[in-house]
């Protein structure tokens, strides 16, 4: 009997006991949480300091709405030169031009400027018919278009989130969780598993939850950053065909290994209609969640995380 | 250890069985309700609030006063100097997980809940 008490009372007391560290970094437009367990202070303290500088450093880099960030001063004169950091992660952002069949173009920046100003300063509807949108040119690791410009808000965060996780990995420090908006990187977890929510599009509430370790989430929606217009909702990811907001759901949520690639992928399915997303995603190995236009939740076939 | 057991010890596993089941489905009916909320400036925790007492708080943000109203177990912010207002704009919240972010001011509101690591939004 009384074996059987103290058995219960040490499996409550292990329930509980999730020691971790956690910062708050505001870069990129965004909150980004960090909690790191099973570590020691010293050397938690030291990976915050680094992870704040890996994410300051990118924000420098790509802040489209600076005019003294790298890419404000590629995108005013296209033969300067840049640092690997950004090169690479345009290189990053033009392969998926290809992988998504031009939906994903990250020159892009006249579209989206227009219709930020558009959201920002409430003013007409734009006129966008007769902004042409080009595909980046890169020859020889040189880019031959005459002007450009590119807005890498679609994969930025995915791709230094990644970077982040990959440097806590590298340190030991393998027990993680990365927050960074719309898109979460975990390491391992002392439980076996997180609990990573998934907000509702529509609603305060979480409408699903993935339960898994080493795994990166990503949602990508139009109900965070809007304005309304005519009874019309206008957000922040633009249909590079229609030049338009896209407008075939309310969000698209990708679970896969790489936080990087699931960011590109989310934006990619945002912006084609579900049946056809479904097809797209044969070819990568993620799960996908979608919350259609009429409130209606649909997995990927074979979703692995109920 | 189970050899040892008697009709007694059955009896009390099956009870503790039960009301752990009752409890798992009374928290699975039930949305739940945030207690507290926890209020940071950047990354420091600055104020504890609890959400039974109808108050107002007022804390220093990167543009200065935010102004905090705690009514029927529900926060919200009441005033903030920023370009667009969202955190104010946002109104109140209850639910654990949920958050208030006012990012100008670096004011992060959040009602704890436990049994979420993290929220992808």
């Amino acid at each position: 009997m009384k074996k059987v008490v103290l058995l219960l009372i040490l499996l409550l007391l292990t329930g509980c006991n999730n020691n971790y560290y956690s910062t708050n970094l505001f870069y990129m437009d965004t909150v980004i949480n960090i909690k790191i367990y099973n570590a020691k202070q010293e050397k938690v303290e030291k990976a915050f300091k680094e992870i704040e500088s890996i994410y300051q450093k990118y924000d420098n880099l790509t802040d489209f709405y600076d005019q003294n960030s790298e890419l404000s001063k590629l995108n005013n004169n296209v033969n300067i030169n840049i640092s690997d950091e950004l090169w690479q992660l345009i290189k990053f952002g033009d392969e998926w031009y290809d992988k998504s069949n031009g939906l994903l173009n990250i020159n892009i920046g006249a579209l989206t400027k227009v219709w930020h100003d558009f959201r920002e300063n409430h003013t007409e509807l734009p006129d966008v018919k007769n902004i042409v949108i080009e595909r980046l040119n890169i020859v020889d690791d040189r880019i031959t278009n005459d002007n450009v410009n590119i807005d890498l808000g679609a994969i930025a965060k995915g791709y230094v989130t990644q970077i982040v996780g990959e440097y806590l990995k590298n340190q030991g420090l393998e027990y993680y969780i990365i927050n960074a908006g719309g898109n979460v990187l975990v390491g391992k977890s002392p439980k076996g598993y997180y609990n990573i929510g998934i907000a509702s599009p529509i609603s305060d509430e979480t409408f699903e939850i993935i339960k898994g370790e080493n795994i990166s989430v990503v949602t990508s929606g139009g109900y965070e950053r809007f304005y309304q217009y005519n009874g019309n909702l206008y957000h922040h990811i633009i249909d590079p065909n229609t030049k338009y907001p896209a407008n075939y759901m309310k969000s698209v949520t990708v679970i896969g290994k790489n936080s990087g690639l699931c960011d590109a992928l989310s934006t990619t399915l945002f912006l084609m209609d579900i049946e056809s997303g479904k097809e797209f995603i044969r070819d990568y190995d993620v799960d996908v969640i979608w919350f259609t236009n009429d409130d209606e939740i649909i997995k990927s076939d074979g979703f692995r995380y109920e | 250890m189970v050899l040892d057991m008697n009709k007694n010890d059955i009896r009390l596993i099956v009870i503790i069985i039960l009301i752990a089941l009752i409890i798992l489905f009374i928290f699975s009916i039930t949305k739940k309700k945030a207690k507290i909320a926890n209020v940071y400036y950047g990354n420091d925790l600055i104020l504890n609030i609890n959400l039974g007492i109808d108050k107002t708080y007022e804390v220093m943000g990167e543009n200065g006063k935010v102004v905090i109203e705690v009514l029927d177990d529900k926060i919200r912010v009441v005033e903030e100097n920023s370009p667009y207002h969202l955190c104010s704009k946002q109104g109140f919240i209850s639910n654990a997980g949920q958050s208030i972010i006012c990012l100008p001011n670096k004011i992060i509101i959040k009602l704890p809940n436990e049994d979420i690591d993290t929220e992808v939004s």
